[in-house]
């Protein structure tokens, strides 16, 4: 039994108000078929990165096409996410994604922590 | 997002507490996370299964954290306890309205088996001086995942509990249960059984619940709010409290004689089945049963009706004899016969190192079930009024809790909960307590018992442990093999008293040979040098090396302020 780390880092437009943007947020559950996704900023200008844990083995090119995809469709410039996996599906990690994103773009005062 | 059952944990305390007042604590951005979960290949989870949030609720201070079912089932691993310890420690300093807490867990989490039962204790230990203190502890249940295991405990260590249908609350899992005695004892794929035994219904009907609600966060908060501001909740734990609790679980224990079901207690309470009162809402099902409810709640029994036990009677010589043997060998004098009952339990006054002793215990690895509890919870209170200050000794060999569906039904977890108070209550009177592992110390009945005695020992060869390797291979779905390797390489798996003594729970572990001396000189200090409120079992198992994150975590959480 072991566990998988990647590490991505992936082109992305800037995120549009990274500065306002500062409270991390928090999304999913470690659970079968889900992830927990905690979705951060500071990280460098143009750069989307991802750091993926997961104990489902050999996906390493699918998670670069999810998190190619995410990078392509949303101004995440700047921003870092953490995922801890356990097979989720890349419609569920797309999901993540999104809910984290949105979540952080919302509610720039408040600590967003949700799902 | 309105159902409790359906929401995450986060997702709970964001409902819960009063809108946009809620903070985590540690920034999401710190992680908090399992050290042991990478060995069995499992990602960790950044909260480790637990969130935690200062607020408010109806404009007043709480703390409050929600388990999260959807993680290694909720249940207790090292990290996740010692940020709940954190907490209720924070708790003590703070004195908050209310410390809230969401229970959704399966128990000791068996990917961390011995730190997770000692995280369990510490809670317990931390969660109960918030007790004593005065400080009330709400409890919510209602998640998919029941609240089962050491959370059923710690569950029955609130002040209060609100529940909803789809809420379980029990000691053993039915799974567990059906394991061990069969599918006759506990058919767990019988849900309606399932819920008529541990479901939020019977529950509130036998007063384990104090609030019944529909599943929607919005009555969960009404009813915590409702709770938090009675003036009883404020009361501090006394021993008039557990006096008082002690004869509702006896009265319970006598009317219910016999009863497996929930359709039998319906019968001996003459009210309809569980099936047609099935389809009530939470008001309504409180409404049919509300005379019911209140002559339950003022019932009164003697202790003879409830003093039936679910496991088959040993022999009372016998028992006498070993106990008796014991006793010798640990250098302890007392008068012939020691009283011994037939579940195998004992308790006789003695001398040891020239001072009198209360001993107390369970011997041949005999079951704790409901009656051994209150019948133990008695003989505390009773030694507390007769002998204030007096040190006890309980001297333990158990296979742990009874695995009997009518002891779910009466509310094993009650019981031993209150075992639990009685313990910590001795503790605070200034009682020194001292615990002796002879033989077996298994999960819930050591839970309840010695692992909240201020110095807890093992003799060599003893074997404290949560469960054994093949039920939790089964339960965790990890190869047998993969857990038996485990056991050799890691002190986290392996059963065995010198584990938890690097683990920082056991101050020591003695050879049988000098047992006696080591005791006399333990029971020659003559009383608790420790308050109630204060748990070194951290700081001891970072000193050795057993187990290094808890301490810090704690740390963490009480921030500059820790002591």
């Amino acid at each position: 039994m072991a566990l998988e780390t990647l590490e991505f880092s992936l082109p992305s437009a800037d995120a549009p108000n990274r500065e306002a943007m500062s409270h991390p947020t928090l999304v999913g559950v470690v659970g079968s078929g889900n992830c927990e996704l905690l979705l951060t900023t500071g990280g460098p200008s143009g750069q989307f990165s991802a750091a993926v844990e997961t104990s489902a083995l050999g996906f390493a090119p699918i998670w670069r096409a999810v998190l190619d995809d995410f990078a392509g469709s949303h101004a995440a410039g700047g921003l870092r996410a953490e995922i801890h996996d356990v097979g989720a599906t890349p419609a569920v990690v797309a999901l993540r994604l999104g809910q984290a994103y949105e979540r952080l773009s919302q509610r720039p005062q408040q600590e967003a922590a949700h799902d | 997002m309105t159902s409790l059952l359906e929401a995450t944990a986060r997702q709970r305390l964001e409902g819960l507490l009063d809108p946009s007042s809620l903070d985590s604590l540690i920034p999401l951005t710190e992680p908090q996370r399992s050290p042991h979960l990478a060995l069995l290949g499992l990602p960790a989870a950044q909260e480790d299964g637990v969130s935690l949030a200062r607020g408010s609720l109806a404009g007043r201070p709480v703390l409050a954290a929600a388990q999260e079912g959807g993680f290694l089932g909720g249940a207790v691993g090292e990290v996740h306890g010692a940020r709940l310890v954190g907490l209720l420690r924070l708790a003590l300093q703070e004195r908050p309205a209310a410390v809230l807490l969401v229970w959704e867990s399966g128990g000791v989490r068996l990917h961390e088996a011995n730190a997770g039962l000692i995280a369990v204790s510490e809670v317990m230990s931390a969660l109960l001086d918030c007790r004593l203190a005065g400080i009330p502890v709400i409890g919510l249940v209602g998640g998919s995942g029941g609240c089962f295991g050491g959370t059923g405990l710690l569950a029955r260590c609130c002040s209060a509990l609100v529940m909803s249908e789809e809420g379980r609350l029990g000691m053993s899992g039915p799974e567990v249960i059906e394991t061990v005695h069969g599918v006759e004892e506990f058919d767990s794929r019988n849900r309606p059984l399932v819920w008529q035994v541990t479901g939020g219904k019977v529950r509130a009907l036998l007063g384990e619940a104090d609030a019944l609600v529909n599943d929607r966060l919005e009555e969960f908060r009404q009813a915590t709010i409702q709770l938090m501001l009675s003036p009883s909740i404020r009361q501090p734990l006394s021993r008039e409290a557990i006096r008082a609790e002690w004869r509702l679980l006896v009265a319970r224990r006598a009317l219910l004689e016999g009863c497996r079901s929930g359709e039998e207690v319906s019968e001996r309470l003459g009210l309809p089945s569980p099936a047609a009162l099935a389809l009530l809402t939470a008001e309504e099902y409180q409404a049919a049963t509300a005379d019911a409810r209140a002559r339950l709640a003022g019932l009164q029994a003697p202790w003879e009706e409830a003093s039936w036990s679910s496991e088959p009677p040993r022999e009372l010589e016998a028992l006498q004899a070993v106990a008796a043997l014991r006793l010798d060998s640990l250098g302890l004098l007392f008068a012939h016969p020691v009283e011994a009952f037939t579940d195998g339990s004992f308790q006789v006054q003695a001398i040891c190192a020239g001072r009198p002793v209360a001993v107390m215990g369970v011997l041949e690895g005999a079951a704790v079930d409901g009656a051994m509890a209150l019948r133990m919870v008695d003989q505390m209170l009773l030694l507390a009024d007769r002998f204030p200050g007096r040190p006890l000794l309980m001297l333990l060999d158990t296979q742990g809790q009874a695995l009997r569906r009518a002891e779910e039904l009466m509310g094993l977890n009650a019981s031993m909960a209150l075992l639990a108070k009685a313990v910590k209550s001795l503790r605070a009177a200034g009682h020194l307590t001292v615990s002796l592992v002879t033989g077996r110390a298994v999960s819930g009945g050591y839970l309840c018992t010695g692992m909240l005695a201020e110095r807890a020992f093992a003799l060599e060869g003893a074997e404290v442990s949560v469960m054994n390797l093949p039920a939790m291979s089964r339960i965790t779905k990890i190869p047998l093999e993969r857990l038996e390797a485990l056991s050799r390489e890691s002190p986290v798996f392996a059963p065995g008293s010198h584990n938890y003594a690097r683990m920082g729970h056991l101050e020591a572990v003695w050879s049988g040979a000098e047992a006696a001396t080591r005791l006399a000189e333990v029971m020659a200090t003559g009383e608790a040098r420790l308050t109630a409120a204060c748990d070194l079992r951290a700081v001891r198992g970072l000193q050795r090396g057993g187990r290094t994150q808890t301490a810090a975590v704690v740390e963490r959480i009480l921030g500059p302020a820790a002591a």
